[in-house]
Order: C-alpha cells, then sequence, then structure tokens
C-alpha cells in the first residue's frame, strides 16, 4: 500500500486516525504501532518479521550495553556488533536485492541505519536506553516514514511517544502537506516519470540533442517530487499522529551553490551522514587534504543512498569535485555574484550531474554527454520527442515551478494580509488539489 | 482558535467523508484479503485493486481527470490517441519471430490442401484513420501497410490475397471502426466485403440491398476501459439484415459437437457483456452460418481472430455454408474435426494487431 493510493487514503488513514483517537491518551502510542505493524504486515510481511528480529536484537544488545556500563571495552564491542550487524544487513541485502532485481525490503534502510544511530548514541551517552521495546519497535517501524523516510535520529523520535492532548487547531496544517505530498506524486511526479520512462526507453537512434537534454530535466524534477512527495506525507501524516518530522527537501532547485544544493537535497540523510560520519572523522579541521578526505567520504555516502551503481557513485563523486572546487577555487568569486546567475549556475550544473544519474552505465553517460552538445551526429529534434513535449510540456512548467518557493512565498503573503482569507483559500484549494489527486491515482 | 478547529475538521472529513459513503453503499464487501495473499505480500495491492474498482464516483472522477489532463495537451494514454471522436490504438513495431511463426503455419497449412486458400489482412483504426492522430506522433507510427504487403508477398505463391487495407482506406471518412473498441464496425466489414467480392468469386451486392438497423448506441467497447475518457461518444452496434429473396440465414454453434442452433442477430446478446457477440453468437469456437432458399452451393470454411465478425453474415449470403472458426477459442478437438477438403475455399481473416503480436495462429494451426 503506498501512501498515495486511494485504500490508504480513504480507508487506512480514516480508521487508523479514528482508533487512535479514540483510544486514551496513554494507550495511543501502542495504537500507534498496532496501525504500524498493520501497514508493514499489508505491504510486505517478511520484511516485518524479518526487521523485527533486528530491532529485538538491537533492544536486547542496548539493554546488554547499559549492564556493563562501567566496562568500556564491552560497551565499544557491543556497539560494535550492533553497527556491524545493521550496517551488514544494510549493505548485504540492498545489494542482493539488486543484483537480483528485486525491490528492496519495505523500511530496510529506515530501520538499520536508525539502529544504527541508536547504537553509536547510546555508547556515547548522547541517547538513554530504551527499556520499551514497545517504543523501541514503534520508533523503528513507524509506518509513515517506512517507504522514504526521513531518516530521523533515535532520540528525536523517542521524545515524541509521550502521551499528548490531541490538538485539533492544529490539524489542519499537516493535513495540508499530507494533500500537497499526495499531490506531489499524483499530479507531477507521475506524468513526469512516464515521460521520463519513455525517454528513457528509446534507442541511440531515437535520441536527438533535445531529448537528451529533456532527460536529466525531467529525471531532476522525478526524483525531487517523488521523494518530496513522499516526505511531505510523511511528515503530514506524522503531524496528524502528534509526531513532528523534519523536512527532507528545501526547495534544492534554487540553491545558490552546489554545497547549498547537497544541504538542500535529502537533508535528513545529509544530517544522518555528518553526525555519524563527518563529525567524528573531524569535519574540516584538518587542513585541505583531510577535509577533502572527509567531504569526499561523506557526498559519495550520499551519492550512493540511491543504489549500489558505479554511475550513483560518480554522480557522488561529482558533487565532491564542484565542493572543493567551490571551496578553494571559485567559491569567493560566487558570493560577490547575483542571486540569479547563482541559481542558473547551480541548477545548470544540478541538471548536468543528472546526464551521470541518468546513465544505466558510464559509456551511456559519455554518449549523452556527448549527444548533448550535439557531437554524436544526432538530429537537434525529431517530430516523435516534439509530440512527446507536446503532450507534458504543462506538467513540466508546473513542475518547474512548484519547485521553487514561489507558491509558498504567495500562500505566506496571502496569510499575513488576510489570515481568514488563506484559511478559507487553503481549503478549497486544498480540497480541489485532493480532489484531483484522486483523480490522477485512478486515471494516471 | 474556534475557526481553526473548523478548518481541521472540514479536512478531516475529506478523507472521511468517502469512507463513510464507502461503507454505507457496501462498497466494502469485496475488500477481502487472504492469507496467501498476505503472506506473500500481494494483501495492499489487491485491497487497492478492488478498492479502485468500487470506488464511488469512478467514472466521474477518471472523465474529469481525463478532460484536465486533454486540456493541458495530452491525449495519449496506454498507448491510445484519445478524443471525443474516438480511441485509437497505436501499435508497437510488430514481432517479427511471431510473424515469421504466424506466416509459416499459414504457408504449411495451404500446402497440405488443395482448396484454394484465402489471406485477408486488416489494418487497424490507427493506419486508417489517420487524420485523427496528432500530426507529431504521425512519424512515430507502425507502418500498417508496408507490414501488411511484406506478409502478402511471402504468402503470394500460396495464396490469394485480399486488399482489405485499400477498401477501408478508401472510406476512411466513415464509421469503418468503432469509437472504444478496436474491431471493425458492421459499415467496415461491409467494404470488406466488398473488396473481397473479386477474389473470392462473388459479385458483392450494394448497401441498398441491405435493411440497416442500429440496435444499440451506448456500446463502450475494450478500449474505453484502457481510456476511461467521458467526452468518447460511445458507440452504435449495426446490423445489415439482407432483404431479398427471403433466404433464411441460421447460426449453428458448436456444429460438430452440441450443435446449438440459434437467430442470426439474437437481440438478447445486444445485453451481454459483448454486445458485439450478436454476429456470431456467444460459443464462438466453431460457427456455422447456414442458408436455406439458396441458389448457391458453396462452402467456405473461414479462421479467424474475431476482429471482423460482422463480415461473415454478409459473406452468407453467396454461400450454402460458412464455417467460422475462430482460433482464440477454437479447442484442439474441433479443430481436430475439420476437414478444409470438404470445402471449396478457405479464408484466413486476421487484423494486424494480433497476427503480428500473438503466437495462437501457429500454436492452433500447428497442432492441428
Amino acid at each position: 500500500m503506498q501512501l498515495a493510493s486511494l485504500s490508504f487514503l480513504y480507508l487506512f488513514l480514516p480508521a487508523s486516525l479514528a482508533v487512535y483517537y479514540l483510544f486514551p491518551r496513554r494507550m495511543r502510542y501502542g495504537v500507534l504501532l498496532a496501525v504500524s505493524l498493520a501497514f508493514f504486515l499489508l505491504n510486505d510481511p517478511v520484511s516485518l518479521l524479518f526487521l523485527s528480529v533486528s530491532v529485538t536484537a538491537d533492544y536486547a544488545l542496548g539493554l546488554l550495553m547499559e549492564r556493563f556500563e562501567q566496562q568500556n571495552r564491552r560497551r565499544r564491542a557491543i556497539m560494535l556488533v550492533m553497527v556491524g550487524k545493521n550496517l551488514l544487513l544494510f549493505f548485504g541485502i540492498s545489494c542482493y536485492c539488486q543484483l537480483h532485481g528485486m525491490a528492496t525490503p519495505l523500511g530496510l534502510s529506515i530501520c538499520t541505519l536508525l539502529g544504527t544511530g541508536y547504537a553509536v548514541d547510546i555508547y556515547n551517552g548522547e541517547a538513554l536506553y530504551e527499556h520499551n521495546w514497545g517504543k523501541f519497535l514503534l520508533a523503528h517501524t513507524l509506518f509513515m516514514k517506512l517507504p522514504a523516510g526521513p531518516l530521523v535520529r533515535y532520540r528525536t523520535l523517542r521524545e515524541q511517544f509521550l502521551p499528548k492532548k490531541a490538538d485539533f487547531a492544529r490539524m489542519s496544517e499537516p493535513i495540508a502537506l499530507f494533500i500537497q505530498g499526495v499531490a506531489k506524486q499524483a499530479i507531477l511526479g507521475s506524468p513526469i516519470r512516464q515521460l521520463y520512462d519513455t525517454l528513457s526507453s528509446f534507442s541511440r537512434a531515437d535520441h536527438s540533442v533535445f531529448s537528451l537534454w529533456l532527460m536529466p530535466l525531467c529525471a531532476a524534477m522525478n526524483l525531487y517530487f517523488i521523494l518530496s512527495g513522499y516526505c511531505d506525507m510523511a511528515r503530514g501524516l506524522g503531524g496528524m499522529f502528534g509526531i513532528s518530522l523534519p523536512r527532507n527537501f528545501y526547495y534544492p532547485y534554487q540553491s545558490r551553490s552546489i554545497t547549498d544544493f547537497v544541504g538542500r537535497f535529502n537533508i535528513s540523510v545529509t544530517d544522518y551522514l555528518k553526525t555519524y560520519i563527518y563529525h567524528p572523522l573531524g569535519e574540516d579541521s584538518g587542513g585541505f587534504a583531510s577535509s577533502a578526505l572527509n567531504i569526499g567520504v561523506v557526498t559519495l555516502l550520499w551519492g550512493i543512498w540511491f543504489g549500489f551503481r558505479i554511475n550513483y557513485l560518480l554522480w557522488g563523486a561529482f558533487f565532491v569535485l564542484l565542493i572543493l572546487l567551490e571551496r578553494s577555487v571559485w567559491g569567493k568569486i560566487l558570493i560577490k555574484l547575483p542571486v540569479f546567475f547563482l541559481r542558473i549556475y547551480t541548477f545548470a550544473l544540478v541538471l548536468l550531474s543528472f546526464v551521470i544519474f541518468n546513465g544505466r552505465s558510464v559509456g551511456q553517460s559519455l554518449f549523452f554527454f556527448q549527444g548533448m552538445l550535439g557531437l554524436g551526429g544526432l538530429p537537434m529534434a525529431t517530430s516523435p520527442i516534439l509530440y512527446l513535449l507536446s503532450q507534458y510540456a504543462p506538467y513540466l512548467v508546473l513542475a518547474v515551478l512548484f519547485s521553487t518557493s514561489l507558491p509558498h512565498s504567495l500562500k505566506g503573503a496571502l496569510r499575513k494580509k488576510s489570515p481568514a482569507a488563506a484559511s478559507a483559500v487553503g481549503m478549497v484549494f486544498y480540497g480541489g488539489l485532493l480532489f484531483l489527486s484522486t483523480g490522477f491515482l485512478l486515471h494516471p | 482558535m474556534r475557526s481553526q478547529k473548523i478548518f481541521s475538521f472540514l479536512m478531516l472529513s475529506l478523507f472521511f467523508i468517502p469512507a463513510v459513503l464507502l461503507i454505507l453503499t457496501g462498497g466494502w464487501r469485496g475488500l477481502t484479503v487472504s492469507a496467501a495473499d498476505l503472506w506473500d505480500g500481494f494483501a495492499a495491492q489487491s485491497m487497492e485493486e478492488s478498492f479502485t474498482e468500487a470506488f464511488l464516483g469512478r467514472d466521474f472522477l477518471c472523465s474529469v481527470t481525463a478532460s484536465m489532463q486533454t486540456a493541458l495537451g495530452r491525449n495519449q494514454k496506454n498507448d491510445c490517441f484519445y478524443g471525443q471522436d474516438g480511441i485509437l490504438q497505436n501499435l508497437p513495431q510488430s514481432d517479427e519471430e511471431i510473424t515469421a511463426l504466424n506466416l509459416q503455419a499459414l504457408q504449411d497449412f495451404a500446402e497440405k490442401q488443395s482448396v484454394p486458400c484465402y489471406f485477408l489482412l486488416s489494418p487497424t483504426a490507427a493506419a486508417i484513420e489517420q487524420n485523427k492522430i496528432p500530426r507529431l506522433a504521425l512519424e512515430s507510427l507502425f507502418n500498417q501497410k508496408q507490414y501488411i504487403q511484406r506478409c502478402y508477398a511471402f504468402l503470394s505463391a500460396s495464396f490469394h490475397t485480399i486488399d482489405g487495407y485499400n477498401s477501408l482506406f478508401s472510406h476512411q471518412s466513415e464509421y469503418l471502426f468503432y469509437r472504444t473498441d478496436s474491431r471493425l464496425t458492421a459499415q467496415g466489414c461491409y467494404y470488406l466485403y466488398v473488396g473481397a467480392g473479386d477474389k473470392l468469386g462473388y459479385s458483392a451486392r450494394s448497401m441498398d440491398y441491405f435493411s440497416i438497423s442500429h440496435p444499440l448506441h451506448d456500446y463502450k467497447g475494450n478500449l474505453f476501459s484502457l481510456v476511461p475518457y467521458g467526452q468518447t461518444e460511445p458507440d452504435m452496434v449495426s446490423l445489415f439484415h439482407y432483404q431479398k429473396h427471403n433466404r433464411v440465414i441460421r447460426l449453428v454453434q458448436d456444429p460438430l459437437g452440441k450443435a446449438e442452433e440459434t437467430l442470426l442477430f439474437d437481440p438478447t446478446l445486444l445485453e451481454s457483456g459483448d454486445p458485439l457477440q450478436v454476429y456470431l453468437g456467444p460459443d464462438r469456437g466453431v460457427t456455422d452460418i447456414l442458408v436455406s432458399d439458396t441458389p448457391y452451393d458453396g462452402h467456405l470454411l473461414v479462421f479467424t481472430d474475431g476482429s471482423c465478425d460482422a463480415l461473415f453474415p454478409l459473406m452468407a449470403i453467396h454461400y450454402l455454408q460458412i464455417r467460422v472458426v475462430d482460433l482464440h477459442t477454437v479447442t484442439t478437438e474441433q479443430l481436430s474435426q475439420i476437414d478444409p477438403d470438404a470445402f471449396d475455399q478457405v479464408l484466413f481473416a486476421f487484423s494486424v494487431d494480433q497476427f503480428g503480436y500473438d503466437i495462437f495462429i501457429s500454436d492452433s494451426l500447428g497442432k492441428n
């Protein structure tokens, strides 16, 4: 069951909310656990069994670590076992699934990386040992973040599992956020995905210079609308159940530099890598070489978050190179340039990076680069490409517009001028958006 | 604070109202999840499918969305071009291996028989009604004319080929294909009937010889489910009744088995799930069209794919018997009982959208 599916929107979600708020406050985390397990069970029962065992092992090892509070070597050994087990599961299963063309089990990355973070945090004394297995399991299997994050630190989640009074007055904002996420996926993400898939299925002979420029734009928009759609839905659902989740994307395509872009794209993954890898490595305190190495390691991992493919590694390496160049070569020039130019500069480089991201091999990416520069003997444009563009151009224009902060600024301005009018317009807007999203889910 | 609560309540009701309506209308009854589905990880998928199927106001929502998508410039979905005047399925490039197997099966059949064999490969609407397809998309269309010519060239030594393409193309502005179905209308079949006359040796009757009735005006065919676009007009099902010489034309379903005789154009079939069964009846494997009080004594054996069923009742007026074998549904046992030598002519009538993509011809004839 996808979060953006009819059975979730009109069956699972209302039923879960009704049950959650019908129960007394002290029992709500139990209800949320039951709801999360039901979601997991309906989608991927084998993973549920398997990850429950892994999570229980982490819970038990955490308690064992607490028992050896005064014996640091034993504590470290337990921490390493927990980290090793989780990383082995994450990398091992992901690689196996990718090699065999299988879908990665639901929640694998979220559960294992949360477990890794928990192990490091309790070892460093940055989180309390968990004594409640139910709450520990809930933090790992919280249903809204299972499909695509955001990746949250254990202690951030744990603090929120306290009995709280339902605040209906604040419920509208998370609902709006959730609808926004559904619309991002259903109305914009899905058609752009169709266009991207069609372009990807072209043989070399079918391509033109124009189609090769169109592909990275589609890939960039597709990735943003699908992933940020998931994150908006997760944050919205979290809010409905009284849990605050961080944002994962902050208008990345209007970044003013590549360094800025990396900080705005997949933010929770960047933060996770910074917390558990970049900071322990010493950040950029050890001279240029050390700092370059640290940035390199973190950014490469940021790249292969999307899969274990040489192109994703190169995608990460491309960003490492640009970040280092910005830091040491042209960073000082950039800050003197107009914002508009900086945004164009960043977006152009990001689009080029998606040429690497799109390729199934290095050779294919090279072909894309050559073709984009008109070196492959390809025509500028062909009728099929122009026809495809005529079918999807409005979606692309809307996608570019909604990937910027302009709609949000307009909403803010209206709210400042007339809060009552903003609420009324918001109600009509989000009601219409849900209606349209439902239509697009039925008729993609 | 109060207005915010009202706003929240209204927003929540957006999700709760459809859920309550679903319960009230009994739509939840189909939402069963089997233990096998649960274990295999298909529970969510099967729930979503049954929920989508029973979704309240589904057709309305689909139609509104399709209209909006059309307004935004989209007129293609599931490889179908769509608009008010119809849904046209674009064919991918034909499968060369399947085509070769099907052609070889026909060749082998013809070499074994002494009766003259005829081959009619009819194009689909996408090839004939190109004026309904966006100009920029024309280049990417599969060239059916070239494909038909290639197949005809392969079989030229052993088959008499019938030019269905030009018979249809010369009347392209008429109602030849259903707007919501990939099959030929009765009128489209009429032009195939006229075009086949010279080769099969009959003198095709002009339209004046037929009384044409239109008993069904709201037919939504197999393409409508691929593109549930509300603004595409539903189709009209027409029947061509031969009105001269008081000939009686009867259908016998499964003549080699139960041999059930039915009326030609049984009106009750128009109410069935597939109203186009009205032409050849519901039991599609082997059907005989028998004609009484006719001066003709010819026997025609037809192997077909169900794409032009309305053609054979038209041809029947020139024969004593036409035996129609649908290769999709005929059984091996039924096929083994058919002796082609007992007929005067054998006609193979297929559509490009099946001949180039489905191995059923080679499979069925190979077993025979």
